[in-house]
């Protein structure tokens, strides 16, 4: 069914189509970015500049809960990141061919998802301008920085997974920046051809090329893995009951996998339907896509279980006690919006008729992504709200401006993608007509 | 005269190929330029690419720079944290195994720029193109 | 082997191993639940890989599947096996009958019960599973492969943190579950990885492309389990190690050393059983598999599918074999669980050849037809 659909579009029909989002923008485009900018600009620019000249008093953060809602959308963007490389990397090395249709925009999102994930660390810092102390280099006081804090891990896996997501999105656009570039006047034929950096499309630059993007593929698979377990171990190293547990690698991993597979469906659904590319999009691959959604919440539920079980299972204390104030505790409203969001709604996908409705996937999709939202938020607020002694407990509650900072962290996501949308291909033309065109699938 | 074959599909492309190799064209004596890396072209023409040495240099550079760094921070700082052992490797080889990432990916790309002659400044906007047409250009026998 | 013949042999097993742990261990050893450990996981984890690659529609399995779909009545007969825990079921947990708190959880029916039925639920799913897929009606085999999936994650889950981790209480670990699952994936492409060498041999040189092309990619998907156990190892230590928990930490610590209050401490065996493990399991694996080479000869997979196996048995070694006995009061190490070297070697030897002749009749009634 997939290779009929596509099998009617010619190379150039596809160029066409394709190129055709990147024309002049309609007023909702407008609207759109408007919106976005504004986000940014009351969240990043005035909240967050707002907290840099008085300080991070104006968080809600204190004892005992020092890691809030900056980290969650910390790793919340960060695990948006995480399906960008999934599907362009490991779908690659599988051979999966539906990967075509969303890898373009997915790894757009991993690049501006971890640049905005970036941000986070930099704003739960209270002296931002120093913030290369973070990385190790020589200096006069001759400090290094500790090689054995799991901070400084993120340091290194997020900034790795940053240049190579950026690495493997431009070398993927390679040989489409040139097709944009034959179609394009003027001004912009030299932007284009400046980006394209001469590429012709020769026998041997493919052959250089075809091995490269399988080096890449094959790099970036073991780091988005890694990247997750590092960060999850930012929390795993620690004691702190709820933190302290070993399968949170593989957990929050399959979560981050979750989180970005909802945020794909969340973007291209309509972006499919604004720039009209259903010959390009179908809805076998809406589906297909839709199935590792399930997969991963199936992952992240046997997680929640196992966790839970365990914890009254291994006759720890501590552990039980985390476990069964998540559930009856304070913070019972996030802890079950969790639940339902991330381990009930996604499995309506198991009915064939919901994953081939697009605006059910869509509906979903959000729900998917509310739920990671709160996943990380139960995490690390409520393991830290009550940890081992009772007379360290206290409450933790979002303040206005780290609301603020939050939604300026989606108007700056959206704002760049928004940008993307009209400037670059949003589909791999070059992948695409690779499989419509190849003999034997005629 | 360098001697020019345009296709618009794979099949008669690859056919008319695999007839000029057979009559002892090699890499150097064709130029193929192709809208999309087309499935078994590298087996007809030419070596395999030496990427995969610069891929292999930078990830030895990396690993040994990971355990490098790490070991020689905390041998010239020797400061004991959470009560681990100053050169405890575990989590070097975290850092180890993301910088082997790293300087394996940056490797890989510098080498396919040099091997491919990327950038090339004077086909930023190139005289011709073939869009989406397979090209075969013979070249002319220097004798 | 029919299905009578299949019978007699595991009759056969069970009257072996009931003989080998009555005469040898005394009811005091885990060889028992050393070898299911192995044997569960791989036979399991190549109805697994089946199903897994049809719901992925991954091509690499299509020739394999019928070969590797005989592994279905030994997951049965290893449920069977799992029955003789019974008699040393209190010897092996002693915990759980002295210190557990609520009596039907920890009882011995519940306990067994609950796993026997998990891992027959599993069995009966994968038994419908292969009905369905090899009759070609891929609407109903789709959702028995889901289900069977379900059953295998959950079995092994169960064996994992029911049969083998109690044996170490109060050492507790959740992703001691999934490591366990992965390993018995690992072990299923062990296994086809020896069946591609077998069918390679039956078609001598004119080896289908579709097989070549499957044996090629069982190398790829090696590979990549390769990375994937470590994974799961390294991050399973690393957690371990890194928060220091005393009830945590021991797992790792008593591996490593041995001797205490009153004898010089040392390094133990089983620092160099892990190590071994981690080489067979990882290293070796992961190097050889870059080559092209390596991966493209059925004849180097099988003997580094034999390498993987002898790892697999060593890792085992270090998890089972290693497991400390305190007094009782949990402050003074006083010696291992006894597994007991040459009961594991007989039963071991016994249920391989049984997989084997089961594994062999693929072949063999494909030579009659």
């Amino acid at each position: 069914m997939t290779q009929e659909n596509t099998a009617k579009l010619t190379k150039d029909e596809l160029d066409d189509a394709i190129l055709g989002a990147m024309e002049k923008p309609t007023i909702w485009y407008w609207v759109a970015l408007a919106v976005s900018a504004a986000c940014f600009f009351f969240g990043i620019v005035c909240c967050w500049g707002y907290q840099m000249v008085t300080g991070l008093g104006v968080s809600g953060l204190n004892n005992p809960v020092g890691w809030g809602v900056y980290i969650t959308d910390f790793v919340f963007w960060v695990g948006i990141a995480h399906s960008g490389t999934l599907i362009s990397a490991v779908l690659f090395l599988f051979r999966a061919k539906w990967r075509c249709s969303f890898n373009r925009s997915a790894e757009a999102m991993t690049v501006f998802a971890v640049m905005t994930a970036g941000l986070f660390p930099l704003i739960h810092l209270g002296r931002v301008w120093l913030f290369y102390w973070l990385m190790p280099y020589p200096n006069q006081r001759q400090l290094w920085v500790n090689f054995r804090s799991p901070l400084v891990w993120d340091v290194f896996a997020v900034s790795t997974y940053f240049t190579i997501s950026a690495i493997f999105f431009y070398v993927g656009m390679l040989p489409d920046l040139a097709i944009v570039r034959r179609k394009a006047t003027g001004i912009r034929k030299l932007i284009y051809g400046a980006l394209s950096i001469g590429w012709k499309g020769t026998q041997k630059q493919w052959k250089h090329y075809n091995q490269l993007y399988m080096f890449l593929a094959a790099f970036a698979t073991p780091l988005v893995i890694s990247v997750h377990s590092v960060v999850s171990w930012d929390f795993a190293m620690g004691i702190v009951p709820g933190w302290h547990t070993t399968i949170f690698p593989p957990y929050f991993v399959a979560g981050a996998i979750f989180s970005g597979c909802a945020m794909v469906i969340t973007l291209v659904v309509p972006m499919r339907k604004i720039f009209r590319l259903e010959r390009v999009i179908t809805i076998d691959h809406f589906e297909s896509l839709a199935k590792l959604m399930l997969v991963t919440s199936i992952i992240v539920t046997y997680a929640y279980i196992v966790e839970f079980c365990i914890a009254f299972y291994s006759g720890n204390v501590f552990e039980a006690y985390a476990f069964k104030y998540r559930l009856v505790g304070d913070y019972w409203i996030p802890y079950w919006i969790m639940l339902t969001c991330n381990s009930m709604i996604p499995f309506l996908v198991f009915f064939k008729k919901i994953r081939r409705n697009l605006t059910a996937l869509f509906i979903i999709s959000i729900f998917a992504n509310i739920g990671m939202w709160f996943e990380r938020f139960n995490i690390f607020v409520i393991s830290l709200s009550h940890d081992f002694s009772p007379y360290s407990w206290g409450m933790y509650y979002p303040s206005l401006i780290e609301i603020g900072i939050t939604i300026g962290s989606f108007g700056w996501f959206f704002l760049l993608f928004l940008i993307f949308a009209k400037t670059l291909p949003i589909v791999a033309i070059t992948e695409v007509k690779e499989i419509i065109s190849a003999p034997d699938h005629h | 005269m360098s001697k020019e074959y345009i296709f618009d599909n794979e099949t008669d492309f690859i056919k008319k190929l695999g007839e000029l190799v057979k009559g002892g064209a090699t890499e150097d004596d064709v130029e193929v330029f192709a809208p999309y890396p087309v499935h078994g072209l590298d087996a007809m023409l030419g070596k395999p690419s030496k990427l995969k040495f610069f891929t292999l240099v930078g990830a030895l550079s990396g690993v040994t720079t990971g355990l490098a760094l790490t070991n020689y921070t905390v041998w010239h700082w020797p400061i004991i944290t959470s009560g681990k052992p100053i050169h405890s490797l575990p989590p070097f080889f975290v850092v180890a195994f993301e910088l082997t990432i790293l300087f394996g990916g940056i490797f890989s790309l510098l080498g396919f720029l040099f091997l491919s002659r990327l950038p090339n400044p004077t086909q930023i906007v190139p005289e011709k193109d073939y869009g989406n047409d397979f090209a075969i250009i013979m070249k002319e026998k220097q004798e | 082997m029919k299905p009578q013949k299949l019978a007699v042999f595991i009759g056969l097993a069970v009257l072996v191993v009931w003989g080998v742990e009555q005469g040898i261990g005394n009811f005091h050893q885990s060889s028992l639940i050393f070898n299911l450990a192995i044997f569960l996981g791989a036979a399991q984890g190549c109805v697994a890989l089946v199903a897994a690659a049809e719901l992925c529609e991954g091509k690499w399995a299509v020739p394999l599947k019928k070969h590797l779909l005989k592994a279905v009545p030994l997951i049965a007969m290893c449920a069977i096996l799992y029955l003789l825990i019974i008699p040393q079921w209190s010897t092996l947990y002693p915990e759980a009958v002295t210190n557990g708190k609520s009596k039907w959880f920890t009882g011995l029916a519940f306990c067994v019960g609950r796993n026997f039925a998990i891992m027959m639920i599993s069995f009966v799913f994968a038994a419908l599973y292969s009905k369905y897929t090899l009759a070609g009606n891929s609407l109903v085999s789709r959702r028995f492969a889901v289900l069977y999936l379900f059953s295998y994650v959950i079995c092994q889950t169960f064996y994992a943190l029911d049969v083998v981790m109690p044996l170490e209480y109060p050492w507790f670990s959740t992703l001691f579950g999934a490591s366990f699952f992965v390993e018995g994936l690992y072990l299923g492409l062990v296994i086809s990885a020896c069946l591609c060498y077998g069918m390679f041999k039956q078609h001598n040189d004119k080896v289908p492309a579709d097989v070549e092309k499957s044996q090629y990619d069982v190398s790829l998907l090696m590979h990549g389990f390769s990375i994937l156990w470590t994974y799961m190892f390294f991050s399973q230590f690393i957690a371990i190690w890194y928060g220091n928990i005393p009830e945590e930490v021991l797992f790792f610590s008593t591996r490593t050393f041995e001797g205490g209050v009153n004898t010089p401490i040392y390094f133990s065996k089983f620092l160099y059983i892990g190590f071994s493990a981690a080489i067979l399991l990882f290293l070796i694996p992961f190097v050889s598999l870059m080559f092209k080479r390596v991966k493209g000869n059925p004849k180097t997979m099988v003997f580094l599918g034999l390498l993987i196996v002898t790892g697999s048995i060593l890792e085992k070694v270090y998890i089972i074999g290693g497991v400390p006995i305190f007094d009782s009061h949990h402050e003074h190490f006083s010696g291992r669980l006894d597994l007991s070297g040459i009961a594991v070697a007989i039963e071991f030897a016994l249920i391989a050849s049984i997989y084997y002749l089961q594994f062999k009749t693929g072949f063999s009634e494909e030579k009659a037809a």
